[in-house]
């Protein structure tokens, strides 16, 4: 198949099957019950899935309003959540057991705040443009 | 210098957790160098190198593409 084809139904039911699958690891993040370190690699899974659905909608021609309400919500859910686990990370040996700082948290999250400011926030046109022109001037 | 601006951001996407501090350091680096002298937030910038950005990902991911189904 041609990558940059119209998803099939089964993709689409993919999709759909990534919402749930996003449901069950947000669920796992907010349970205090389990491990700290445990909700955080399902927190990364969860950032991982959001990367997923951006790689299959910057493949298609044109998002679905569909596809950009889904990753809108994946978003917002990973940002949530990552929000929430930070705060619980102020020792910075929480994570140790994953080599891992909190400030490894804390640039994923920023991450993903980047690509929800570059997919779901306006822009208007004429601000982008003398935004470019004015920090890149003819390289753009 | 626009170039590498979008490379240090692909390259935060896909970085390794443990990477990703440095990935951030570095792209944050990148685009202070480029805004001194305006009034303008890395945010900002980021935001209007959004359709830039989206080309350049779309661009990396088919190259990718391409190299598995040669």
């Amino acid at each position: 198949m041609n990558v940059v084809d119209s998803p099939s139904a089964p993709a689409r039911e993919r999709w759909r099957t990534a919402g749930r699958f996003a449901d069950v690891l947000e669920a796992e993040i907010k349970t205090r019950r389990n491990p700290l370190v445990a909700r955080v690699v399902s927190w990364f899974n969860l950032c991982r899935l959001c990367q997923d659905l951006e790689e299959q909608m910057l493949l298609l021609p044109a998002p679905s309003p569909d596809d950009l309400q889904l990753h809108r919500s994946l978003l917002s859910q990973a940002i949530a959540a990552g929000e929430g686990l930070l705060l619980e990370c102020a020792d910075a040996a929480s994570l140790g057991s994953l080599n891992l700082t909190p400030s490894a948290l804390e640039a994923r999250l920023e991450s993903l705040r980047i690509t929800f400011e570059q997919w779901h926030t306006e822009m208007k046109p004429a601000r982008q443009e003398a935004i470019l022109r004015e920090v890149f001037g003819g390289e753009t | 210098m626009l170039e590498s601006i979008l490379r240090a951001q692909f390259d935060l996407d896909y970085a390794e957790p443990k990477d990703l501090p440095v990935s951030l350091e570095r792209l944050n680096a990148l685009l202070d160098q480029v805004i001194v002298g305006t009034h303008l937030t890395r945010r900002e910038l980021l935001s209007a190198l959004r359709d830039r950005y989206k080309e350049h990902k779309r661009a990396q991911l088919l190259a990718e593409a391409r190299r598995h189904t040669v």
